[in-house]
């Protein structure tokens, strides 16, 4: 039986989700027993190579290509998984939502207090650049998201144990260490 | 201004109770609240000038801004939308030069929407400094506009003849009509003010009063039901060193206006009512809360009042029965439907934002200022004179075991004759649409946008507080409305508008759902949006108050007796679509940086 | 025919890059670009939020060096409350914030170096080498 083959992603993530997956610590030489990774920031598979039974999404959709990248991995994947508060509604970034991200812009390259060579006033138009949407959209605003796992960043333990139980098939226990977030 | 707010203040003690008087005032003589006389008031009242703020930005009508020397607030109510609001609107934005939210750069005129300001049967109607316009079609806007210009005033405006009767009265002129277009017990004319005042409470007992109440099964007019003998036997029994009776005529379901009748009408038995009242329950004061869309009203609404003391029906020693002592002074409000939850009228009356209040306690036990307190509505106080004058037994042979009595409706929209019509409890809905000369009618909307939509095979339910229960409001939608975007869209926009904001229930899955919603109009919509919206609609029961609780109504009644409109309308094809749209999505970042979108990348 | 070699997304860094190498006809490399497509706007929308929350914001602007953003913004707030450039820290409190700075340095390098970057140093003569050049 092969193994189950898991993928994951940072889309407009801080990465803090992905140290929280790596604050599994020894228990990540359990997973390699476990499972097969596939496309992920921690490895070098830039494009996916089979089908994946486990996509982990962390981070929401900022701009063009996270929704591309997004949408690849429903295409690629059986299971999609928001991890962490950016993928369930948005997250920090999306405190950006009630504002015009034409300010957004201008505070950063133009008007802001530390900007003092950009006297050409320059906004980043390259078109190789990813391009900004009017809101941070949660990931399931775009796919469908089978299951999520709060937090930010969610514990090590919750995530260790929901991909234990995905994987198994064994029901999730939720003791209350697992979900308080302090 | 300083001493007009100075006077102001003087006029009512300098009581932080009676905040909401006091801003009225100073906005009807300064045509706006300035910041300066935040500042006086609070230093004045003992309040910051946050507080004072708070209750300035709670309620719709006042303003921190000049509103222009003409502000004009027109009604965009889903049956003023079917009568021609959107030309009307369009004719004040192109004669006055602006658009609604604005006021002329010459501050002659301000133009601003507001909710249905009890004016249903003779829509479009708007409100231009307190005086109210019905009727309004792009012609006589377009003279109005052109008078304001020539700088005449409001009441030279009015160039229709005076509404039928009472409108005519010189304390009231209005243009507003009554439309009565059936009697009963309350409305009919048979009645000499003062009878019951003169010959019964001189010879009963208020807790015979009172027994009487509950004799005649009694239940609250205004919406909610709740028996009446029950609410004012509480009351008296409740410990408090002085009980309030307070008259909720703030009228704001939309589609209701039967208040407003019987206030224009009837206004005497509505004060002999509050008087019962405060006999049996032991109270020496009353107010009625009146809404600011009726101001209209306030000089004739005083001179009734003042007769009334003149005849001895109000004031000291009633009648001459010893003890008896009673008044009642008028309180407005400034736009808030949700100020017609009676706690939220309490916490208004109190000089506050209009926020519902933890229940329990409940008003009975501690209410105005935490006194003992009832709060009924309008026509439950005119029935009380009529249950006392003929006795409890006598008002069971009236509507049905379960709704005793009669019921004032209001009836609107697509019908020949709108208008207050007054029937038993168990008319049935198929004839009241006969009665009122409605044929190929599509659907009905029963007691508001927090009420039901029914449909043709709900037609044979009766009215009833068990059955389809209404606080006057009737509102029907002939086959040509559109009724997704016409009424359940726009019900859900006044939810939105007139929530609170405590509740995040309320607050939140109100937008939440019209969002959903508009994406199902925009043809984006799926199956399983329909399950979404029946389960969200769920967590609305947690809310607060009454206004929370049935905010998700409108789609919940028209999805249970409409669903096929909803159905029409999802994608067959896509199983998951959220509304999302790239292209849409980049043009405000792309145009700002100055690059063309580009889809092609990956 | 002038050529262009994207490599994205850049894996095993923090953050989100784009690298694209552009060639001419000879095929020598005449500029390398190193996109940063990330955009947050952070700058903006911490304005108006009150002061004390900064350091729980910025903290999310890095996942694996949060402390470092967290004691920068309780920097800051120190001139705000009138603690000044470090003269009004008690020593507790100094002592409190090297810790956990220390505390991130072990964390961020230990997992920088053993999951991120080891392949790289230890790996390189096993690597496969680009399918394309």
């Amino acid at each position: 039986m092969s193994k189950p083959v898991i993928a994951t992603t940072s889309l407009a993530g801080c990465f803090g989700c992905h140290m929280s997956i790596l604050d599994i610590d020894e228990r990540i030489l359990q997973l390699f027993d476990l499972v097969e990774f596939n496309k992920s920031p921690i490895d070098d598979i830039k494009k996916f190579t089979k089908p994946v039974d486990i996509g982990i999404i962390e981070g929401g959709c900022c701009n063009s290509e996270n929704v591309e990248v997004l949408k690849d991995f429903r295409k690629n994947c059986k299971i999609l998984i928001s991890l962490g508060e950016c993928a369930i509604m948005g997250g920090l970034p999306a405190l950006r939502n009630g504002i015009p991200v034409e300010e957004c812009l201008h505070e950063a390259y133009i008007g802001g207090p530390t900007v003092q060579l950009n006297t050409k006033h320059i906004l980043p138009n390259d078109d190789e650049l990813p391009m900004l949407l009017d809101k941070v959209y949660p990931c399931h605003e775009i796919v469908k998201i089978d299951y999520y796992l709060p937090g930010c960043p969610p514990r090590a333990d919750l995530i260790w144990d929901a991909l234990v139980a995905l994987i198994t098939g064994d029901p999730l226990k939720l003791p209350y260490e697992l979900i308080k977030f302090d | 201004m300083k001493d007009t707010v100075k006077q102001i203040l003087k006029q009512y003690g300098s009581d932080r109770n009676r905040l909401m008087d006091i801003l009225i005032d100073i906005q009807e003589q300064l045509g706006y609240i300035p910041k300066d006389a935040i500042d006086l008031l609070a230093a004045n009242l003992g309040m910051s000038q946050v507080d004072v703020e708070q209750t300035i930005s709670f309620y719709h009508f006042f303003s921190t801004k000049p509103r222009g020397k003409y502000a004009i607030y027109l009604n965009d109510s889903a049956v003023a939308r079917m009568f021609g609001y959107d030309s009307v609107k369009r004719t004040f934005e192109s004669e006055a030069g602006i658009k609604f939210g604005q006021v002329s750069d010459d501050g002659l005129i301000g133009l601003f929407n507001t909710a249905c300001m009890g004016m249903s049967d003779q829509e479009p109607a708007a409100i231009i400094n307190n005086k109210v316009f019905t009727r309004l079609t792009p012609y006589r806007v377009r003279e109005i506009v052109k008078h304001m210009r020539e700088g005449k005033a409001v009441e030279e405006l009015m160039n229709e003849s005076y509404g039928d009767g009472k409108n005519q009265l010189p304390s009231l002129r209005s243009i507003v009509s009554s439309n009565v277009r059936r009697k009963g017990m309350i409305l009919g004319d048979d009645y000499e003010m003062g009878t019951v005042t003169k010959t019964r409470l001189t010879k009963m007992s208020p807790e015979a009063v009172i027994a009487e109440m509950k004799h005649s099964h009694i239940r609250g007019r205004g919406g909610a039901g709740f028996p009446t003998g029950l609410k004012w036997e509480f009351c008296r029994r409740s410990k408090g060193d002085k009980r309030y009776v307070i008259c909720n005529a703030d009228e704001g379901e939309p589609g209701t206006f039967k208040d407003r009748v019987i206030l224009t009408e009837k206004p005497e038995l509505v004060f002999e009512g509050m008087a019962v009242a405060g006999y049996a329950i032991g109270s020496d004061e009353g107010i009625l809360y009146l809404r600011y869309e009726y101001r209209y009203m306030k000089d004739y609404l005083n001179e009734v009042l003042e007769n009334m003391r003149k005849q001895n029906l109000l004031g000291k020693e009633i009648a001459g029965i010893e003890g008896f002592d009673f008044d009642i002074r008028i309180q407005y409000g400034a736009g808030a439907y949700v100020c017609g939850e009676e706690s939220a009228l309490l916490e208004s009356l109190e000089g506050k934002r209009g926020e519902p209040r933890d229940k329990p306690p409940f008003p009975v036990e501690k209410g105005y200022l935490g006194m003992p307190t009832i709060v009924n509505n309008v026509e439950t106080f005119g029935t009380a004179v009529k249950i006392v004058l003929n006795g409890g037994e006598w008002f069971t042979q009236f509507g049905t075991e379960d709704s005793t009595g009669t019921k004032i409706l209001s009836i609107s929209g697509d019908c020949m004759f709108p208008g207050v019509y007054e029937v038993d409890w168990g008319f049935n809905v198929e004839d009241m649409l006969d009665m009122v000369g409605a044929w190929e009618v599509q659907a009905v909307q029963v007691g508001g946008p927090s009420g039901t939509l029914i449909g043709s095979k709900e037609f044979h339910r009766t009215l009833g507080y068990s059955d389809l229960s209404t606080g006057g409001s009737m509102i029907i939608f002939g086959p040509q409305r559109n009724l997704l975007k016409d009424v359940v869209l726009n019900f859900m926009h006044f939810f939105i508008e007139e929530s609170c904001g405590s509740c995040s229930t309320c607050r939140n899955m109100t937008q939440v759902m019209t969002n959903k919603l508009t994406k199902i109009l925009n043809g984006k919509g799926v199956k399983s949006d329909l399950d979404d919206l029946q389960s969200w609609a769920k967590t609305l029961q947690a809310s607060r108050c009454g206004l929370g609780q049935t905010a998700a109504n409108p789609i919940v009644s028209s999805l249970k007796n409409f669903r096929h409109l909803y159905e029409a309308l999802l994608q067959k094809d896509k199983d998951f679509d959220q509304g999302f749209d790239m292209e849409a999505s980049v043009q405000a970042s792309c145009n700002y940086v100055g690059r063309v979108p580009n889809f092609n990348h990956h | 025919m002038s050529k262009k070699i994207t490599i994205e997304p850049v894996t095993r860094v923090e953050g989100h890059g784009k690298v694209t190498i552009h060639m001419d006809n000879n095929g020598n490399v005449y500029q390398t670009r190193l996109h940063i497509v990330e955009f947050r706007g952070f700058e903006r929308f911490v304005q108006g939020r009150p002061y004390w929350e900064a350091p729980v914001l910025v903290q999310r602007l890095c996942g694996i060096c949060p402390v470092s953003h967290h004691l920068a913004a309780a920097k800051a707030l120190d001139v705000i409350v009138g603690a000044g450039t470090g003269e009004g820290l008690t020593p507790t409190g100094e002592k409190m914030r090297r810790l956990m700075h220390y505390g991130q340095f072990f964390q961020s390098h230990a997992l920088h170096f053993f999951h991120l970057s080891s392949p790289d140093f230890l790996l390189v003569s096993t690597a496969t080498p680009p399918s394309e050049t």
